[in-house]
């Protein structure tokens, strides 16, 4: 604070010691630049205050951290807030909030929704049977298990996103091993593609807040991450990118990760890679060299002490303890074998890949049509599961909470 | 036989010297410091009872404390008892304790040594579970200056050779209690052997290194704590003969403390906060360096929160606020000594804290701080008077007055002395190093 009296006290010591005019024209000269600058930023907030701008700036932010919190609260299960809980029917959230869901998905679009209960369930058993074309394309479908309370993104092959409730997709009924296996009727499509797009993939995104990137994955290898800070703008434009880096490839996968996490990516032909999150790039780069009949059925994040689990169509268990996975050291590799290449000449392919633990299960995908429940440690023992025909998919699944 | 050194130490700096082969060796102590020779005499205590001095000190208390959370909760301190209406009631008194402090930052230690006497004294502190007497403190530091010294030197030091100001105390009892207590630190600290030497007749000592022939000398040693004066015969170390010595409790301290009440007290709400006795109490804390970390309670955060709703000064307290919930105290008084030094080389100086959402910005001046500390520039000058005249001489009769101490630069006090003895008998020893070096070479001689 300036006041008459300090400036008559400055001018005095210039009268005494006209050295320290020099010094003191200096310093003040220092502090009103300081203040001018922080004038004109005051200027500039009262513009945006008064334009209404920074109004929608922080309305903004509250509406995003109320998505936040309601996505939080869906996952771990507390209460909804009263707009939100309307939008969702009371009985359907009562019913999907002790249970999984497993989803059968293809590239059309199509979603295919059992229900299970987190708890009884049954090594070995069937969950039922879905209908219509299994590899539309020559695409396999593909399976995803979440907490019933998920919430999911549909990641389409154009860029674009949409997020909807795993509790909002129909669902028809569960039976593991309660008597006969349901026939899956003719499965809805949640969200339909536009003209020219592809369903890429399912990704839940409950975690999102806990989570500091995004990694878009391509089928051929090329991976980006996004900041999650970026989550705001990304939703609300349904837009995040093809994470492509030329036309024949595609849009594969989307994971939630942090920092310290680990991403191993798996190809059909048997080779694995993995990646510290930390090392992965901002710009789209190819980071497995996979062959021309190559292509990526697996990208998930590893959490600390999970084993990989390889599932090949033939039923064959392939598991990689947490130990021996090491992180590839530079960025473009092909990737370790995950078995021999006498048994790729003969045909065997990679069907998924899980992340799990002892304590977790597995849902797989049979050319007939059948979904199989699978505990990990009888995968574990046996190293194999009895197929019909083969398998087309392969997916973890955890409890809700775990 | 193991070595044989000097220490300073300092209110605000020590130092450990050792003299061999006719030289003085100042031992850079302090690795992480400006000036390696040069240990803040500073103590941080973390919460598990590990200590660190100086700027390591400082480094981890700013890494510990600056921005951190703070949770209160309520702890026993004693009861008390009282009378009303004929009968006796016994009620138990709780305090607030912040159980997330993760250290206690104890500077001035030497401060504390010249207060530790008397029954009003101060005995010690209590540091989170255990509680340190001044002794205690003091010989942590020690103890900490003596493996530094030892890891450099690379031998065992047996015997220490402390300075110690004329007086710590005007009162005999307390001044030979506050040397005794400073000798038992030392011993308990690892020393087989301490003895001590006035300050400013160690600097003389060292100024005598640089004499060919003798001459009366008046020591003017002015550092952080206190001013001390020796007047001798130098030159000739047979014929040394010490006339008189004598010493005042004023130095930089009392200067940081003076700046800040005349100065700086407003950009916190003085002259704008007039009712409120709670706050005037906060505001008028400010300057006490031992007071103002303790301010940081839910209470006093209640009042100024209230204050503020109010529209009482609320940008100035909001200052205060930040200035104690964000530990920026230690900033805080860096910030005025660094402007007051700085106003020993030139006219004006800003003092100037950002930090924690304050803006403080103070233009200050050469005049304005001469102005500020004239009453101790006149008890300075008195007590160099009397000094003199104590030693029965005059004067023209002082041949040298080798100033020494951080304080003696300040250049009122250098005009002081040239308009007493004249200009050109002033002369300036090494800053921070002279009395240390006269100790390592008092050291030697056993």
């Amino acid at each position: 604070m300036i006041t008459p009296d300090k400036i008559e006290e400055w001018i005095q010591e210039v009268a005494e010691r006209p050295d320290s005019a020099a010094s003191i024209l200096r310093l003040i000269a220092n502090r009103l630049g300081e203040l001018a600058s922080r004038n004109e930023e005051l200027l500039e907030e009262n513009i945006l205050l008064r334009s209404g701008k920074r109004v929608e700036e922080y309305e903004s932010r509250i509406a995003h951290l109320e998505y936040q919190l309601d996505l939080l609260k869906r996952h771990f299960g507390g209460e909804l807030p009263e707009a939100a809980a309307a939008a969702l029917e009371d009985a359907q959230l009562a019913t999907s909030q002790a249970t999984i869901s497993v989803l059968g998905y293809d590239i059309h679009g199509r979603v295919y929704r059992l229900e299970l209960p987190s708890e009884d369930l049954v090594s070995e058993s069937a969950l039922g049977r879905l209908d219509g074309e299994l590899i539309p394309d020559g695409v396999p479908a593909r399976l995803l298990a979440a907490p019933s309370l998920e919430e999911l993104l549909f990641i389409f092959t154009s860029g674009r996103i949409a997020a909807r409730p795993v509790s909002s997709i129909p669902f028809y009924g569960s039976s593991p091993d309660r008597g006969a296996p349901e026939e899956v009727p003719a499965a809805p499509i949640p969200v339909e593609p536009r003209l020219g797009e592809m369903l890429a993939c399912l990704a839940p995104v409950s975690r999102l807040p806990l989570a500091q990137f995004f990694v878009q994955i391509s089928r051929k290898g090329c991976l980006k991450k996004i900041n999650a800070a970026m989550a705001q703008s990304i939703l609300a434009n349904h837009y995040i990118g093809t994470g492509i880096k030329s036309a024949p490839d595609q849009t594969f996968e989307l994971a939630l990760c942090g920092n310290a996490d680990r991403l191993a990516l798996v190809s059909r032909e048997g080779y694995l890679l993995c990646l510290s999150a930390k090392d992965l790039p901002f710009a789209v780069e190819e980071v497995m060299r996979l062959g021309n009949s190559d292509h990526l059925v697996a990208a998930l994040v590893l959490p600390p002490r999970a084993s990989l689990l390889i599932m090949t169509q033939i039923g064959k268990v392939i598991h990689r303890a947490d130990e021996s996975l090491e992180i590839a050291p530079s960025l473009r590799s092909k990737g370790q074998p995950v078995f021999s290449p006498s048994r790729r000449e003969q045909g065997v392919r990679v069907v998924g890949a899980a992340a799990v633990n002892e304590d977790d299960w597995g849902v797989a995908l049979h050319r007939d049509g059948q979904l199989s429940l699978h505990a990990v440690k009888d995968l574990f023992g046996s190293g194999a599961l009895d197929v019909h025909g083969e398998l087309l998919a392969f997916a973890g699944l955890r409890a809700p909470l775990s | 036989m193991g070595l044989r050194v000097g220490l300073d130490f300092g209110t605000s700096n020590s130092g450990v010297a050792l003299y061999r082969d006719d030289q003085v060796q100042l031992l850079p102590i302090d690795a992480d410091s400006v000036l390696p020779e040069v240990v803040k005499s500073i103590l941080y205590i973390t919460r598990d009872y590990q200590h660190y001095i100086g700027q390591q000190a400082v480094q981890l208390y700013y890494r510990h404390n600056v921005g951190r959370l703070r949770r209160y909760v309520p702890k026993k301190a004693g009861e008390i008892e009282y009378r009303g209406a004929d009968m006796y009631y016994v009620r138990d008194v709780y305090v607030y304790v912040d159980e997330l402090q993760p250290g206690r930052l104890l500077q001035y230690l030497k401060t504390a040594l010249r207060r530790a006497g008397g029954p009003a004294g101060y005995a010690g502190t209590q540091v989170f579970e255990r509680y340190y007497y001044v002794a205690d403190l003091l010989q942590l530091f020690l103890a900490a200056l003596k493996r530094r010294a030892e890891a450099l030197l690379g031998e065992e030091i047996t015997a220490v050779t402390l300075g110690r100001p004329v007086k710590f105390s005007d009162q005999p009892e307390l001044d030979r209690q506050a040397e005794e207590t400073l000798r038992q630190a030392a011993l308990q600290a690892g020393f087989a052997d301490a003895s001590f030497e006035l300050e400013p007749v160690a600097a003389a000592l060292y100024y005598e290194k640089s004499l060919h022939q003798p001459q009366n000398a008046l020591i003017f040693d002015f550092g952080g704590g206190t001013l001390d004066l020796a007047v001798l015969r130098l030159g000739d170390p047979r014929q040394r003969q010490i006339y008189a010595s004598g010493g005042v409790g004023i130095a930089g301290s009392d200067f940081d403390r003076a700046i800040i009440q005349r100065r700086l007290l407003p950009h916190f709400g003085l002259g704008r906060v007039i009712q409120q006795p709670e706050l005037l109490e906060l505001l008028h804390t400010i300057p006490d360096w031992i007071a103002l970390p303790e301010l940081s309670t839910p209470q006093n955060r209640y009042h100024l929160e209230q204050a503020i709703q109010a529209g009482v000064a609320p940008a100035r307290l909001r200052t205060l606020q930040s200035l104690i919930f964000n530990d920026l105290a230690f900033s805080f008084y860096n910030q005025v000594e660094a402007a007051k030094m700085l106003l020993s080389s030139q006219g004006a100086a800003v003092i100037e804290l950002k930090e924690g959402g304050i803006d403080l910005w103070e233009l200050y001046t050469r005049l304005q701080f001469e102005q500020d500390i004239q009453e101790h520039q006149e008890a300075i000058e008195q007590v160099l008077l009397d000094t003199l005249a104590a030693s029965g001489l005059r004067p023209g009769q002082i041949d040298a007055v080798v100033k020494t101490g951080g304080s003696s630069n300040i250049p009122a006090f250098t005009r002081m002395l040239g308009r007493i003895f004249g200009a050109q008998k002033v002369v300036a020893s090494n800053t921070f190093s002279s009395v240390v070096a006269g100790l390592a070479i008092k050291a030697s001689q056993g």
